[in-house]
């Protein structure tokens, strides 16, 4: 019998079966040092993912998932120094920019011309301070889930037209019209009049920044009002999903061919994808998670030197049985394998008890922390191969010294 | 080892029982001890970064002066954007420092910081000298008096003069690290650096200041510039805040003051809120506090995970030590020991394994601290006292608690069915 014989699992599997059972005790407090071990491991890894999914959310809500910006200049990571020459070096994105990457695009990018500011919103009486006013094209609607709850979008007339009408934020509504229908009513906002044409369903935040306090006009109408932006943001998106790159180089190759750009030359523009914003997320996340991992790695390796004791102390106990059952005709493999097998029954099955502990524990979190928790598939799998595998370290010391045991030195043993 | 006191009587047998008993049994007791050592290393050392991470912080507003009272328009960070609600206030003005200084009894100085916004109109303060320059450098106005107030100290050179002040003198004083940035080892006095397009002396440098976030103490890396020149330079301060300090022993009677006097200069109505914040570095970092005492249960939380495992191996290991000595321990009953001792050697036995291990895992801590804190800058990771003792206390706990069990059952045997077991 060798290594590479299947029937050596199926009865060293039955073995290790045997001898868990006859010491239940040992082998359930060796098991619950894994449970704690995995449990503890995949609290923090859920934990982990739940933040970052949940950042993630947060600045696709505030971004779009699969939009891209067009912008002078994106913050991002630049030195200060570096933003400066952006800043004075690019030159503005107006309208007539936009009109062209339009009219290269055909229908195959979809471009909303967005301008930005802070201004009061005015309503019987009633002052909502500093909401975000948005001038827009009637496009952004099809780019981005701006999540209308009632009401509708303004349309491509509407946006033509410079029509006064708006899609409002839920908290502005909130605050001006309590208790009272706002879809219809009118508003003031920079000295002129408005009509709610649509309400946005509850935004929440992105990184501490409300995502209620928006209103969304034709950008005509935002123009008469504030006058025109010096710079746009232009919010773009590919008409069909599957081509997003392909619609961000259509839009970087339009803009450079607009400004006469050489090969080679830099871009005096930024693409701001979801991919960029979305690093910069999850490095923070990563900084935050940072102590998670090694600290729940700590309680691996001490769950595997509880159940390494378990199974030394198993082999010790048997010691004779292990002389007799080899000097009958027992391999050596058989008695490795036994061992092994008891170490890893031991580890797998105080991992699944951690595991359920872990679930457990994260469906009372999660009402806690407000963010959704649950095991997801990677985590339980990894949980899963962890706890086998911190079994088969546990039990490769007990296990070769139960197969390199001596026999006759093992039966002499009282 | 007589007789003398029953209570050495009840310990110093089971004991000498405890040691011989680990002795027969190294594997195991050895792995026992590893499972506590690695417990108690995680919880000492996770204690030992909060804890110095805590402690930088605290040190960082406390060098500002703890007998100081800051006062800012805003709540929070002068240096983060407001939010909405508070960017309406109006900021401080350099013409209260006088006035405080006149109302104020329990007051001894006023002082006034000036933060320049690092970029405005699209243009970034950027600082230059000779070939050298800093794009990460803060700008502050400073009144004379303010060095004096946080007790910033100088390594070469002096502070601005009243004189300065008033005439907007192009002078600066620079902090530690500014000044190794633009002008290497050299004496940074009396050269000049520019500053969107103004040339400053360099009149001052300042030594590093104690405390900071992850190692940085962004005061390192400030050019100050008397608050007069920053006023005729960058126009009326957005963001100004004043550091108060009081009397000998009157800090609170300073704070009442400063924040009746503030009052009356913002001309507020007896029932308006106040609109600015008044602060000491105690409560900063006592706000600071709750925030890390949040993040230190989670993580010291799920270290201590580590040590309940190392327990439960301490515990297994004693169970598997009942068992084998069944026959023992109802022998040594039906001869006479009395189950309290035969309770004792056990718990002993757990606690003597669990110590070792404890004793162990402090200095592996102590040892990787040590290590981490030299290899990596700005970092620190020495163990404070309290976390030393309390992971002592805590292991040699944690293997009583986890003996127990074991024991009550070794001294619960009926000696008959233990003489019986094979």
């Amino acid at each position: 019998m060798t290594l590479l014989t299947p029937t050596v699992y199926v009865e060293g599997f039955r073995e290790a079966l045997a001898t868990v059972r006859s010491n239940p005790l040992r082998a359930s407090l060796a098991g619950l040092a894994m449970a704690a071990a995995v449990a503890t491991t995949a609290v923090v890894q859920t934990g982990l993912n739940g933040l970052a999914r949940s950042a993630r959310e947060a600045s696709a809500r505030a971004f779009g998932s699969d939009s891209f910006v067009l912008a002078k200049f994106s913050a991002g990571n630049l030195s200060r120094r570096a933003l400066a020459d952006k800043i004075e070096r690019n030159p503005n994105i107006t309208r007539s920019d936009v009109r062209f990457l339009d009219n290269v695009a055909g229908d195959r990018v979809l471009y909303a011309a967005t301008a930005q500011r802070p201004a009061d919103v005015i309503a019987g009486g009633r002052k909502f301070e500093n909401a975000t006013i948005n001038g827009t094209q009637a496009a952004l609607f099809d780019i981005r889930d701006v999540g209308i709850a009632r009401g509708r979008p303004f349309s491509v007339r509407e946006e033509i037209d410079g029509a006064p009408v708006v899609v409002a934020g839920s908290a502005v509504v909130d605050a001006l019209f309590p208790g009272a229908d706002p879809l219809g009513q009118p508003v003031r906002i920079g000295g002129r009049g408005f009509r709610i044409v649509g309400i946005q369903a509850q935004q929440g935040t992105a990184g501490g920044v409300s995502l209620d306090r928006y209103i969304w006009m034709p950008i005509a109408a935002y123009e008469r009002a504030f006058g025109a932006a010096a710079s746009l943001q232009v919010f773009a998106k590919a008409t069909d999903v599957e081509r997003t790159r392909l619609a961000e180089d259509h839009a970087r190759v339009s803009m450079r061919a607009r400004r006469h750009l050489r090969p080679g030359a830099a871009e005096t523009f930024d693409i701001i994808t979801p991919e960029a914003s979305r690093s910069f997320v999850t490095a923070i996340t990563e900084r935050l998670g940072a102590a998670g991992p090694p600290i729940s790695l700590m309680a691996l390796i001490a769950a595997i030197v509880v159940v390494t004791n378990t199974t030394l102390v198993s082999v010790t106990q048997r010691m004779r049985e292990i002389g007799i059952r080899r000097a009958i005709g027992a391999a050596r493999a058989n008695v490795l394998v036994e061992t092994l097998a008891e170490s890893c029954l031991i580890a797998f099955v105080g991992g699944v008890a951690g595991l359920a502990a872990a679930a457990g524990v994260l469906s009372l979190a999660s009402g806690a922390v407000g963010i959704p928790l649950s095991l997801e598939w990677p985590t339980t799998i990894g949980s899963l191969a962890a706890a086998g595998l911190s079994g088969i370290v546990a039990g490769w010391y007990p296990a070769r010294r139960a197969a390199a045991l001596d026999v006759i030195n093992a039966l002499r043993q009282e | 080892m007589s007789a003398r006191s029953p209570w050495l009587r009840l310990v110093a047998e089971p004991a000498a029982l405890a040691v011989d008993s680990l002795r027969t049994h190294r594997a195991r007791s050895a792995l026992a001890i590893a499972g506590i050592v690695i417990g108690i290393v995680t919880v000492v050392l996770v204690a030992s970064v909060l804890a110095n991470a805590r402690n930088q912080v605290a040190l960082l507003f406390r060098d500002l002066g703890t007998e100081n009272v800051f006062a800012f328009h805003l709540t929070g960070d002068p240096y983060v954007t407001p939010n909405e609600k508070e960017a309406r206030r109006t900021p401080l003005k350099l013409s209260f420092i006088r006035d405080i200084q006149r109302l104020g009894t329990a007051i001894r100085d006023v002082g006034a910081q000036v933060i320049v916004p690092t970029a405005s109109n699209g243009q970034v303060l950027v600082a230059r000298a000779g070939g050298n320059e800093s794009d990460t450098v803060l700008v502050e106005g400073a009144s004379p008096a303010l060095f004096d107030i946080i007790g910033a100290e100088f390594s070469r050179g002096r502070p601005f003069t009243e004189l300065e002040d008033r005439e907007g003198a192009h002078v600066a004083v620079v902090g530690a690290s500014l000044a190794r940035a633009l002008f290497g080892s050299a004496s940074p006095l009396g050269q000049t650096l520019t500053l969107a397009g103004d040339t400053y002396t360099v009149v001052g440098e300042l030594q590093k200041r104690r405390g900071g976030f992850f190692g940085e103490n962004r005061q390192d890396n400030v050019l100050n510039l008397p608050a007069g020149t920053v006023r005729k330079r960058f126009g009326d301060p957005d963001r100004l805040v004043l550091y108060m300090r009081a009397k000998p022993g009157q800090r609170e009677e300073c704070f009442r003051q400063a924040e009746a006097i503030l009052r009356l200069l913002r001309k507020l109505p007896p029932t308006a809120e106040n609109d600015f914040t008044l602060s000491t570095a105690d409560q900063i970092i006592a706000t600071f506090d709750g925030l890390s005492v949040r993040i230190g249960l989670v993580t010291v939380g799920l270290a201590l995970v580590s040590l309940l495992i190392g327990a439960i191996g301490i515990a297994n290991v004693m169970f598997i030590s009942v068992t084998e000595r069944t026959r023992e321990i109802g022998l040594r009953i039906a001869v006479g020991a009395r189950r309290r001792q035969v309770l004792v050697q056990f718990l002993l036995e757990a606690a003597f394994l669990s110590g070792i291990g404890g004793v162990a895992g402090v200095v592996t801590a102590l040892g990787i601290g040590l290590l981490l804190t030299l290899a990596v800058s700005g970092f620190s990771a020495v163990a404070p006292a309290w976390a030393i003792v309390s992971g002592l206390v805590a292991s040699v706990s944690v293997g009583i608690v986890a003996g127990y069990w074991p024991a009550q059952q070794a001294a619960r045997l009926d000696p008959i069915e233990a003489l019986r077991h094979e």
